[in-house]
């Protein structure tokens, strides 16, 4: 019985896009997250400074659940020269939730908000691919990162002279495997019943935390500082076979990087009633980028800074539209080495639309939607032969077998579709509120 | 009446386990006194040597030289079966000399199959190898480079022996297979297609069965040391195909690939009067054998 | 031999319904521990006691019971922790080796339950989610073969998320209706391996190996599985309340391969692999509570569970006997002792759904006797200060009754397997569990 989809499939599906999003899920914002191309680490009118930004939890004037869902199309594509392309395309769904709350009782307890936000994949809870083949490519700013469960836990404290400090947490898995398998053929004469299967599956919760400030002081003017731990995810384990003289003693380990550590600043500024633009400078710490294999990359990865710029205007209520824009450079250096990874500098374009029923009454629930892309550049490759191994010493020559020799192209776009329905749990919307 | 209906049904719902449903495989096992895990005694536990009344090759030795008699070759054979290994072949080789020409039989006396101690081995039963001592393969030809046979180079033509198949060409033929078994031959009576090989593998539980169909050739590349030894290379083919099993715990087994590596050699030593146990005046197969460890070293005690 | 109940707790079943609780058939989180210490202290016995977003386990019908302001939510945040303690002495002073120790939990939960229908115009409709979490994992399980010796219900079953998520709708005063979803997984693993290299060695007792070098891959997927629990809450008179309550049989599913490409000689090899975790039947809860004081709370409960259709953790269903379904009473009260003050207390009886019968499987199961406590105490109402918190806290003992185990030769195929069955000739095992919470709910 896995109604787990179709139990969850009133929310309506939307694309999936990189980059940060509030439950800490690559490609699993909210729509108003989304539509502002993630430009929210000043602006605290949602759940989505639960990820983006603590600190702006703190300033959060009302407690809300914010449900959501999202579906996006990947077309990726890398080629070697002469030959069809092969295809790195995905199709990602997913549903979001957030739940923000204001503490009750004295008036130092109401200071302190509290948040979570939940992303789960609408195929499966979590995907981990990792080939045998050190050379299989990949896109590895997509791939696996946008198919994971995803769950952060904020707290934000509102502060005098208009500051706001907060500290979270994204849950991140490790997962502790050793596996023994043994034959023992004097059981049965059936041979499927003679293999003898030991193993234990620990999960282990780890977290990467996640801190940010948040400056206020002036209604129309607002800062914010945030830094995110990375957020990987580690499987490793023994894996023993025997069977009489036969002996397998090997060994997983296996890391995937859903998010590298990121410092953001960002900016929101209302110069007019009710439209905010909003900046945000982010840099990212790919250079520790390890591969799947838990292994260093031929060519490390680069830091990389992100910019993000959005606005929002509601030209008169209930209605609200906004955009966005990103330039995400590809932290993907030159494949010349064993490693065949896609990827290229990214631009992002978001539109949105907002609906704020409550303003006029009609139900206390707002409504968002967002569409976004992504318009990768095109990245050409070409491999080093002295950095690529023989397949064969014996065979006179040099024999290569890389699945990016002797060179080849990637591109690509994606296409994302999202809707959030947010519900206030109680108190009053300050109109316009960032 | 009904509270007493509703006291069993509920009494039926929620019984728990019962041992009434969970049947006995067995009512009886072993007295105190028996060992569960005894095992028969094996044909060759006890008793002397049976050796069958082997009248020597009725071949005129007029003027024969001194390469003439009767040889018992040891053949190595290097392979890789998963690991490398060494495999060991026994022959009865009759030579009769004039000059350069030689008069040459083959029988094959002892065979065994590329195995991995523990993973997989193949072992020829009695049945087979009554079977491959009928099998001989006799040639003639200047098989020698100078007629002074010491120090002369010793190239006879391929020797080429075919169980559990009826191919026109034995060198060409290809094996019968389980899906084609069509040219597969029953030589050793059982029943089954092909020949029968004993064979214990690390997956099955007891020794079971293979049925199959075998190649063996082998092309020696010697020099005659003196006249009572012949040394060198062999060039082996060694081809099988697994035509049935007894127990599919078989099956990895007959996946088995054998891969022959250069470097097989033989080494074939004259024996004669100290061999010939029956004293009929013919060194046969089951003879050599049997001095086979005497000849060859410690590998060949027991087998 | 049929295992039914003993007269004397038949009687009990029948004839006091008062005091009789019935919790869910066999050990899981929310029966082993408690989805939060107001349920705990209760003995689980809560299919006709509201105990806030516990319910969703319970009976989701309890989500909405009536009497909610307006508006409402309610947080709560717990901590749980249980500490087996268990003996298994084998016959004739056989040693006996235990696959797996068992070893002390500690987790973590958090549950909230809120009015949904206020911004739809739907009074009565409640909403409630809760996630339990061991402290340091969020799910550990250990498969061994079944002849293994080890605890069929005692290892890994507390050691797992378990998430909820429900609703709870008033219809009229005296009838609400639920619906909640339990949340597991499922996991899909392919592992591939390439042999890179084989060679022969000679290990520390002199036996010959042949040692293969393998590069690993792995696919692994972990997909979400529900199980749906719906429930019915009846209220004909104020201090009178019926609870019914279905829970669907929800496990892991563990499924996959293992193959290895390109060894020498072989060329592909592998095995393919099936288990299943944290099995739970489809369940009936019957209850009743009844207040003869505004201060005094009294329930019973039955649960049927379908332990019959159970399958090991090698998904083996080993034939018909070897599980059953099982009746488990139980009885629980609630008592206000003073203003902002509450006392709590359960007990139930749960058989044992298992039994080996001196066959080839080692799996330990015992039946239990267990006894809670707990207390409530509301700031608020204490304090007379506006503080909308509770604490609670709650304690359980759970005793195995003992129970003996001597291998039968007639369900062994041979006497060389009886011999070598690793719990030969036989063993006793038995123990106490006990656990406690501790629980601070907000509400607003």
């Amino acid at each position: 019985m896995k109604y787990l989809s179709a139990a969850l499939a009133i929310l309506a599906l939307g694309p999936i896009c990189a980059a940060r999003a509030d439950s800490g899920s690559a490609l699993g914002e909210s729509s108003r997250t989304a539509a502002l191309a993630g430009s929210t680490t000043a602006r605290t009118a949602d759940a989505a400074a639960v990820h983006s930004n603590p600190g702006a939890l703190g300033h959060a004037d009302r407690p809300l659940v914010s449900l959501g869902g999202h579906v996006g199309d990947l077309r990726m594509w890398l080629a070697r020269p002469g030959e069809r392309p092969i295809e790195l395309g995905q199709t990602v769904a997913g549903f979001q939730g957030a739940l923000v709350a204001r503490m009750p009782g004295p008036d130092w307890l109401r200071r302190l908000r509290l948040g979570l936000a939940v992303h789960i994949p609408a195929e499966s809870a979590l995907r981990i691919t990792a080939p045998p083949r050190r050379d299989l490519p990949s896109a590895p700013l997509y791939g696996d990162r946008a198919g994971r469960i995803a769950a952060t836990f904020s707290a934000g404290v509102e502060l005098p002279w208009h500051l706001a400090v907060g500290l979270g947490v994204q849950l991140t898995p490790e997962l502790w495997a050793p596996t023994t398998v043994s034959y023992d053929p004097s059981r049965s004469d059936d041979p499927d019943e003679n293999v003898l299967v030991d193993l234990d599956r620990e999960l282990r919760v780890r977290g990467a935390a996640l801190a940010g400030v948040h400056f206020s002081p002036l209604d129309a003017l607002a800062f914010g500082l945030a830094w995110r731990q990375a957020a990987t995810v580690r499987a490793y384990g023994p894996n023993d076979t025997r069977a009489g003289p036969l002996v397998v003693d090997a060994e997983i380990d296996f890391h995937e990087v859903f998010a590298p550590e990121e410092l953001a600043a960002g900016v929101m500024w209302e110069p007019i009633r009710r439209l905010s633009l909003s900046a945000d400078l982010e840099w990212a710490r790919w250079s520790a980028f390890r591969t799947i294999h838990n292994e260093v990359p031929d060519t490390r990865f680069h830091d990389v800074v992100n910019v993000r710029v959005g606005a929002e205007w509601t030209p008169r209520p209930p209605l609200t539209v906004r955009a966005g824009w990103a330039f995400e450079p590809s932290p993907v250096p030159p494949q010349s080495g064993l490693q065949n990874y896609a990827d290229a500098d990214r631009h992002v374009i978001a539109l949105g639309l907002g609906v704020d029923l409550e303003s006029r009454g009609w139900a206390p629930m707002r409504i968002d939607a967002h569409l976004r892309w992504h318009v990768l550049g095109r990245q050409h490759a070409t491999k080093d032969l002295a950095t690529l191994p023989d397949v064969d010493p014996d065979a006179p020559g040099q024999q290569i077998d890389n699945l990016g020799y002797p060179s080849f192209e990637a591109s690509g776009t994606f296409v994302q579709a999202g809707l959030t329905v947010t519900i206030p749990l109680g108190g009053t919307a300050r109109e316009g509120a960032p | 009446m009904k509270r007493a209906v509703g006291l069993q049904v509920l009494m039926l719902l929620g019984c728990g386990p019962s041992a009434e449903d969970y049947s006995f495989v067995r009512t009886e096992h072993c007295p105190p006194d028996c060992d569960a895990g005894a095992r028969d005694a094996g044909p060759t536990d006890a008793g002397p040597p049976v050796i069958p009344d082997e009248p020597l090759e009725p071949w005129d030795t007029a003027d024969a030289g001194p390469l003439t008699g009767i040889f018992a070759a040891e053949v190595i054979v290097t392979a890789k079966v998963v690991i490398d290994i060494e495999a060991r072949q026994l022959y009865r080789i009759r030579l009769l000399q004039r000059g350069t020409e030689l008069r040459m039989r083959t029988q094959a006396c002892r065979i065994s199959l590329p195995a991995v101690a523990g993973v997989a081995e193949l072992t020829i039963p009695p049945a087979l190898e009554r079977v491959l001592q009928t099998k001989g393969n006799e040639v003639e030809g200047p098989y020698l480079s100078m007629e002074d046979p010491v120090g002369a180079a010793f190239r006879p033509p391929s020797a080429v022996i075919i169980l559990g198949a009826d191919l026109s060409d034995p060198m060409l033929d290809l094996l019968p297979t389980q899906a084609d078994p069509s040219r597969a031959l029953d030589e050793d009576a059982d029943g089954h297609p092909g020949v029968t090989v004993d064979a214990t593998t690390v997956l099955c539980r007891n020794p079971e069965r293979a049925y199959v169909a075998l190649r063996a050739v082998a092309l020696l590349d010697g020099i005659v040391e003196d006249t009572d030894t012949i040394a060198g290379t062999v060039s082996p083919l060694l081809d099988q195909s697994v035509l049935g099993v007894s127990h599919n715990c078989l099956a990895p087994a007959a996946e088995l690939v054998i891969e022959i590596r250069p470097g097989s050699t033989f080494r074939a030593l004259r024996v004669a009067d100290a061999q010939d146990w029956d004293g009929n005046g013919n060194v046969s197969c089951p003879e050599i054998a049997l001095h086979a460890a005497d000849l060859f070293g410690d590998y060949w005690m027991g087998r | 031999m049929t295992r039914c109940l003993p007269t004397w707790q038949l009687a009990l079943v029948v004839g006091a319904p008062a005091l009789l609780l019935i919790s869910p058939a066999r050990a899981d989180v929310e029966d082993d521990l408690g989805l939060g210490a107001h349920a705990a202290a209760l003995g689980g016995a809560a299919t006709a006691v509201p105990v806030g977003f516990a319910s969703l386990h319970h009976n989701p019908a309890a989500l909405s019971p009536g009497g909610d302001e307006p508006g409402f939510a309610e947080l709560s945040i717990g901590l749980t922790y249980v500490h087996p303690i268990t003996f298994v002495e084998g016959l004739e002073d056989a040693p006996i080796d235990l696959a797996v120790d068992v070893s002390p939990s500690a987790g973590i939960v958090v549950g909230s339950r809120f009015d949904l229908g206020r911004p739809f115009g739907l009074p009565g409709l409640n909403a409630a989610l809760s996630l339990f979490s061991p402290v340091d994992e969020i799910f550990f399980y250990t498969v061994h073969p079944d002849d293994s010796v080890q605890w069929l219900m005692l290892t890994d079953r507390v050691r797992h998320f378990s998430l909820h998520v429900g609703l709870g709708y008033q219809v009229t005063p005296w009838l609400s209706l639920g619906a909640s979803l339990r949340v597991l997984i499922d996991l899909e693993t392919f592992t591939s391996g390439t042999v890179t290299s084989v060679t022969e060695t000679v290990d520390e007792t002199g036996e010959t190996v042949i040692s293969a070098e393998t590069l690993l891959g792995e696919d692994v997927t972990v997909f979400g599985r529900v199980g749906p629990i719906l429930g019915a809450l009846v209220t004909p008179v104020a201090g009178l309340r019926f609870g019914f309550t279905w829970r669907g049989k929800i496990f892991v599913d563990d499924w996959g391969w293992t193959r290895a490409s390109d060894a020498p000689g072989f060329g592909e090899i592998g095995f393919v692999h099936h288990f299943s975790h944290y099995f739970r039947p489809h369940e009936l809860s019957l209850a009743g509570s009844f207040e003869p004081a505004p201060e005094l709370k009294l329930a019973a409960e039955l649960t049927w569970g379908l332990w019959s259709d159970a399958m090991t953790h090698n998904q083996a269903r080993l034939g018909p006997g070897r599980f059953g379904d099982t009746l488990t009473p139980a009885a629980a009260a609630e008592w206000t002792v003073s203003r902002g003050v509450d006392l709590l207390f359960g007990y139930r009886f749960t058989p044992s759904p298992f039994d080996n019968f001196g066959g080839p499987t080692n799996l330990l199961d015992n039946d239990q006797h267990v006894g809670s406590a707990g207390m409530a105490f509301r700031i608020d109402e204490l304090t007379g200060e506006s503080l909308p918190f509770t604490i609670r806290w709650s304690a359980r003992l759970a005793w195995l009754v003992p129970r003996e185990e001597q291998k039968d030769f007639r369900r062994f195929e041979s006497d060389e397997r009886l011999l070598a069955n690793p719990g030969y000739p036989g063993y006793r095992h038995g123990g106490v569990v006990p656990s406690g919470q501790l629980t601070v709910e907000a509400s607003w």
